[in-house]
């Protein structure tokens, strides 16, 4: 758990100079129950817990240190199938990613047109 | 579809969101062991590849391996980049047949010369001039060597292409043999070969496979027997959902019996995990359901070179048994997920 926090704060050195995202990949580190239990209890809980919806679920939660979030995907079946400790200002999963909105402005402008008919 | 069309592009027609396929993304790199740079850029990579070319030949085979591919219950990203691949040639799932379809894979080869995945499942005959599986009046050894030469990468899917399977069991009447034997004898060129045994592979090592070649241009990692590490590092006897109880020495007797039913491990039934190094624990098959020891039945070790003859020569069947002891996996944790189905 120590060594998991070193490597959050040099994550988090990294973004500061350079501004470059990091990221852990929870499930593959054989972490037991206890140490699961520390490193949360360490962390600590934030101010933002966002839920995505794409592909099944998604759970988005800063941790009580700004910047560094835990990211937990579930399937259709709400079994986790992912979980990741992100380094970032914004985790890109919550972000609206520019393709998604040319094709968001593509409907509205249909709807516009539509009602234009009426 | 046009040939110069994105992934990010198709799966956008298809009403996967960005949103979606980062998430995809973000899980099938964590399968693949991938290190958090080449996670990042995992998306970025496989968004904006252009669509690769793929011939597909299959030999010596009983067609499970295709199915095990393309039979999925609802739709996955993993089928959605399947159909993205610009699927050249694939005799069973190809419309055309006969001299029109020879003609199509003439033309892929010239096409894509040196860039083209080639999928090659079931083994290659080599006795009697090969005259035991031909087509189109051309021996399976004859059009895989035309064919490997233009291949920037060979994909050895399924055990039969892999190992040579049930067609190279005891006594071997057709001379079967993997595509890693002709390379290694120079029999056929010899490029960067991925085997993905199984009999049949799990479909999402297969896509996991494609998705790393298809995003960096180079394979996964591979072992000694030139398996994806991230998916055939760990022993399935590893990552069983019953390997509690053979640690603690719980073993069930019979089929179906009153241990079998209660979680008790299958080993003295035959099960055969502890030597075979497969996904099937961690992966999951029918998208990450279940295994065949969830439904009491133990694994037969088909992923492994000479599963059948080992079986039957050396552990006095499949029923009996294993005489072997545990092999040793990789060491890293089994929790490696499923990609997910969409919803």
């Amino acid at each position: 758990v120590l060594s998991l926090l070193h490597e959050i704060a040099a994550l988090m050195g990294r973004w500061m100079e350079s501004g470059e995202a990091g990221s852990i990949d929870i499930r593959r580190l054989p972490l037991s129950r206890a140490e699961r239990g520390a490193l949360t209890a360490l962390l600590g809980a934030g101010e933002v817990d966002a839920r995505v919806d794409a592909l099944g679920k998604s759970r988005v939660c800063e941790t009580g240190i700004p910047g560094v979030w835990w990211i937990t995907h579930l399937d259709s079946a709400s079994e986790v199938i992912g979980e990741f400790i992100e380094v970032t200002q914004t985790p890109e999963l919550l972000s609206a990613q520019r393709q998604d909105m040319i094709l968001g402005l593509e409907r509205l402008h249909d709807r516009l047109q539509l009602m234009g008919r009426r | 579809m046009r040939q110069d069309d994105t992934l990010t592009d198709y799966l956008a027609q298809h009403g996967v969101s960005r949103r979606s396929f980062l998430k995809f993304c973000a899980i099938t790199a964590s399968a693949l062991a991938l290190p958090a740079p080449a996670r990042n850029a995992m998306a970025q990579a496989l968004g904006s590849a252009p669509r690769p070319s793929v011939i597909w030949l299959s030999f010596q085979e009983c067609t499970g391996c295709t199915e095990s591919l393309t039979r999925s219950f609802d739709t996955t990203v993993e089928s959605l980049i399947l159909n993205h691949l610009s699927l050249d040639y694939h005799h069973t799932l190809q419309a055309a047949a006969g001299t029109a379809a020879e003609a199509a894979r003439a033309a892929a080869i010239a096409r894509n010369f040196g860039r083209y995945v080639l999928v090659v499942d079931g083994s290659i005959p080599t006795n009697d001039g090969g005259a035991w599986s031909t087509i189109a009046g051309m021996t399976n050894l004859q059009m895989l060597a035309e064919a490997v030469q233009g291949a920037a990468v060979v994909l050895s899917v399924g055990t039969c292409a892999a190992y040579g399977g049930l067609p190279k069991a005891n006594p071997n009447p057709s001379g079967a043999m993997s595509v890693e034997e002709l390379m290694d004898q120079g029999a056929i060129a010899s490029v960067p070969l991925v085997n993905v045994p199984g009999c049949p592979p799990v479909p999402e090592v297969i896509t996991g496979v494609i998705a790393h070649y298809v995003a960096f241009g180079t394979l996964p990692e591979l072992d000694g027997l030139r398996r994806p590490r991230a998916y055939y590092g760990k022993t399935v006897h590893d990552c069983c959902p019953r390997r509690s109880a053979y640690d603690r020495g719980i073993f069930a007797r019979a089929f179906d019996d009153e241990l079998a039913r209660s979680g008790a491990c299958l080993l003295e039934l035959g099960c055969k995990g502890p030597v075979t190094f497969n996904a099937c624990a961690t992966v999951r098959w029918n998208m990450g359901t279940s295994l065949p020891m969830h439904s009491g039945h133990g694994c037969l070790g088909c992923s492994e070179p000479h599963f059948w003859d080992r079986a039957v020569t050396r552990d006095g069947g499949f029923y009996q048994p294993l005489q072997a002891p545990p092999a040793t996996g990789d060491g890293t944790a089994c929790t490696v997920p499923a990609a997910p189905p969409l919803t």
